[in-house]
This record gives C-alpha cells, structure tokens and sequence, in this order.
C-alpha cells in the first residue's frame, strides 16, 4: 500500500514538473539571444508584434531588432535649411546615428567610421543608401554650423537639426539619451539601420569598426 | 653622501612624450599622445596649456552600460615609474576649448604639458585628420 502510494506521489510530481516546465517555456518568449536586447533592453519590447523573420535576424553583425519596428518619422532641418521628414527617405537604406559639431573625442570616430561607408558605397550613395545624423546640441548645431562642419569633413551626409523640444522628441522616439552638462554632451552612442521600407532592422551601440556598417549594408542592400 | 644624493636622484621620474597627435573639430580639439615615465618614481599629469586654445582639459571618455557616451574630468592622472599612459581616442585625452585660430592638417601644435613633479613638458602634436 505504501509502494502504491510512493508510485502515486512520485507520478504527480513528475507531472506538476512537466506542466511547470510547459508554462514557463511558453511564458518565457522568444530566445534573448535573439531578440536583440542590450543593456537598455529597449528594442523588442511587450505589445510591439508578432517576432517575424528569426531567419534573417543572424545575418547581421549589429544588433537585429527583433521585430523590426518603422523607424519613428521626424521634420527636422538640413544643413542648407530644408526641412526633411524621415518618410522622405522610404525606398533607401538610413544608415542613422547621433552626433554634435563640438564632440572632441567620440563623435569624430564615429564620423570616421561614417566617410569610410561613404567611400564604400560612394556610387550608391543617395540612390541606395543615405547617411544622417541627428544632431544632439541642437542649440549651437546651427543648419550653418552644421554645414560647416560636414563640409570640413568631406561628409556628403544629412546633419539634421531643429529647436530643441523638436530634437528632445526625436531623440526619445529613438531612445537616446541626452544630457548636457556646459558645453559637454552626454548621449547614447546608438546607430540604426533601416531598410528600404522605413523599418529598424540593426541597432550598434557604441563605435563599432567600419567593416561592420558596411557588412551590414551591403547584406541589406542584396 | 654621494650614495644619498644618486640614490635621490634615481628615484626621479623620468617623463618623455611619444606619438602627440590632435584632432580638432568646428571650434574644439582633443590631443592624444603616450607619455612614458623612464624613472623610478611615479609622476602626475596635473595641468596642460597650449598657445592655440583658451583653456586645456584633462578628460576620459566613459560608456556606461545603456551605451551612454560621456567626458569626465580628471584633475591628475598617475604615470607610474617605469611605465606609460595611453591618451587615446574614447579614453584619456587632452580637450583643448576655445580655440584660437583655424587649424589644417599637418600643423604643429605646442602643448605644455604640467607634471607634479617633473614640472613642464612641451610637446609639437601634429594636426590629423579625424
């Protein structure tokens, strides 16, 4: 009878287990691995969609954006004074990062790593693929300054700027933090790469090498 | 008596400079070279001036965790006996403010570097490209 019961009580529990494991493995979502979450873990986040196109989301060296998401439209200004909307881009890849004129020591490397993508992709630039930076100092980032300083760096890049509670709104949409403390920025050294269709596909935090952009790039554009 | 003053001696730092090098942008620069320390005692960068920049800043480049890119100060940075410290892209550098005049380059760039112990230290960095 204590046998019966021993078998009984073991059986249970190997069920309770079973269902436990059931419920956590269906609660738990897609693998992290995957989703594309960093240290922010502002990408994949709940009430976004359905994870489409896991296939395609290894293909990439920067963080994929899983799922992809459309790339929060903006009305910002260009350095000759055009306004320009992130829809005016649709049917090019954006190759999207966040600077200021007066950066000393990070913003140059990432503007390094940007002239070396434009002389990579030098005959499909502004047909295939656009560069922009949005800047993060809105109020010394003149559309003069700014075209000063592209120009200096022999950028043929969009360096969009606008009042500050304009940017202050782009640079949430997009998750990037600003703070500026005297004439130094603090920001989120982050670079988005959008498709053709105005979707977030690949997310870089930091500076990542060249090679990685343009491997990115040249992958999207296939 | 002789034995007290060389052993005095020996135990200077011996600061010599390698490599100086800045990259300026609209109206800022930063300067980045490797500063060596020959002796055998430790010495600290504490002050930098340069004739082409209103005022010189010790800086380094910190990231934390949300990928958030900052510059903070440091009032003086240790260049051990024997060793070197690296000024280098998004870690230590010199932040050179209020600039002067236009620079292209290959220019020449004086910058006096002001150690604890080893007093000053000039330096020509070369003007690059970003």
């Amino acid at each position: 009878m204590k046998k019966e019961l021993l078998r009984a009580g073991v059986g249970v529990g190997i069920f309770v287990l079973f269902l436990a494991g059931v419920v956590l493995f269906a609660a738990r979502g897609p693998n992290p691995a995957q989703q594309g979450t960093g240290a922010s873990g502002t990408v994949a986040e709940e009430g976004e969609g359905e994870v489409k196109g896991f296939g395609e989301a290894g293909a990439f060296l920067g963080e994929p954006i899983m799922p992809p998401r459309p790339a929060p439209d903006f009305e910002l200004t260009d350095r000759s004074g055009k306004q320009v909307r992130m829809q005016d881009f649709r049917g090019k890849l954006v190759l999207l990062s966040f600077a200021y004129t007066s950066c000393p020591d990070v913003c140059p490397l990432l503007f390094s790593r940007f002239l070396a993508v434009q002389n990579e992709f030098k005959d499909r630039l502004n047909k295939d693929l656009v560069l922009v930076f949005i800047s993060v100092d809105p109020e010394v980032d003149t559309p003069e300054r700014l075209d000063e300083h592209v120009r200096a760096m022999g950028g043929e890049w969009y360096f969009l700027t606008g009042s500050l509670d304009t940017c202050k709104e782009v640079w949430k949409a997009y998750r990037v933090y600003v703070k500026k403390e005297g004439v130094l920025v603090s920001h989120t050294a982050l670079t988005y790469l959008i498709d053709r269709n105005g979707l977030m596909r690949v997310r870089y935090l930091g500076i990542p090498p060249a090679k990685i952009f343009i491997t990115d790039i040249e992958e999207m554009l296939k | 008596m002789f034995l007290a003053v060389w052993a005095c001696q020996s135990a200077q730092p011996r600061i010599r400079v390698e490599d100086p090098w800045v990259r300026i942008t609209v109206d800022r620069g930063a300067a980045y070279m490797v500063i060596f320390n020959d002796g055998k005692a430790s010495d600290f960068l504490i002050g930098a001036s340069s004739p082409v920049a209103g005022s010189v800043g010790l800086h380094q480049t910190v990231m934390n965790e949300e990928g958030m890119m900052g510059m903070e100060p440091v009032s003086r940075l240790e260049v051990p006996a024997g060793g070197r410290v690296e000024l280098k892209p998004l870690s230590y550098h010199l932040m050179m403010t209020d600039l002067r005049q236009d620079l292209a380059p290959g220019q020449k760039v004086r910058i006096v570097l002001q150690f604890e112990k080893s007093g000053q230290v000039e330096v020509e960095a070369e003007v690059r490209q970003p």
